[in-house]
């Protein structure tokens, strides 16, 4: 997919664990894992607004457009 | 979210019992000629031909009945929505075109009316089962979607 989800970045730069951020903003670890790997098909403007609130940091640093090559899968 | 409902395992129940009975119908099939004489005149030149549409059609009604057994399987666990419930309804629908096909062979041989509607019954019941297949797979995208949905 052309957006990636940097999660994994700004978690480590706020020094937050999986679990912790989960609890904080109310979603399961599963879920939260599905973002972080790149699985997920579509984020909730809640659940942006609940993670942008945790990690006191702006939609753009969590997602990123790539432009992809042609024949990429995904 | 799955709601448990009476009606399915009432549906679940009437499935086994058919099932069961079904398989007792088959064993029963091939001793069935003083039977056949006595309620349908069937004589014992035409026996056979009866016992085989007999027994084929008796076969795959049990395999339509196995697959919606696997069916009822899923659903009552919460998780209908699977591929391997296509696949079944796939199976369903072949076994229901199977079944109009060997009536349409007993037309040419014994046409009665109820073997018409046999035929028509069966090939509903096969297009029926091909939308269900195919609304199945929409469903399985959308579940698909949502639940990758964060």
């Amino acid at each position: 997919m052309a957006i990636i989800v940097q999660l994994d970045v700004m978690m480590a730069k706020r020094k937050i664990g999986l679990m912790e951020l989960a609890e904080k903003i109310n979603i399961t670890p599963a879920n939260l894992s599905i973002l972080k790997n790149n699985k997920a098909k579509a984020i909730r403007f809640s659940t942006l607004d609940e993670i942008c609130k945790a990690l006191n940091c702006q939609p753009g640093d969590i997602l990123e457009y790539r432009e992809e090559e042609d024949g990429e899968e995904n | 979210m799955y709601q448990k409902s009476i009606v399915h395992y009432m549906t679940k129940i009437s499935i086994d019992i058919l099932f069961i009975t079904a398989i007792i119908c088959c064993m029963l099939v091939p001793f069935s000629s003083n039977w056949l004489y006595l309620y349908f005149g069937i004589g014992d030149s035409q026996a056979l031909f009866v016992k085989i549409i007999l027994l084929t059609s008796g076969l795959t009604c049990v395999y339509i009945l196995w697959q919606l057994k696997v069916i009822f399987k899923t659903l009552l666990k919460g998780n209908p929505f699977i591929h391997a419930n296509v696949s079944c309804l796939r199976k369903i629908a072949l076994a229901c075109l199977g079944i109009a096909l060997i009536y349409l062979v007993k037309m040419f041989v014994m046409p009665t009316i109820s073997t018409i509607v046999i035929i028509v019954i069966f090939v509903v019941a096969c297009l029926l089962c091909l939308t269900l297949k195919d609304l199945f797979k929409q469903s399985i995208y959308y579940k698909d979607e949502n639940d990758l949905t964060v």
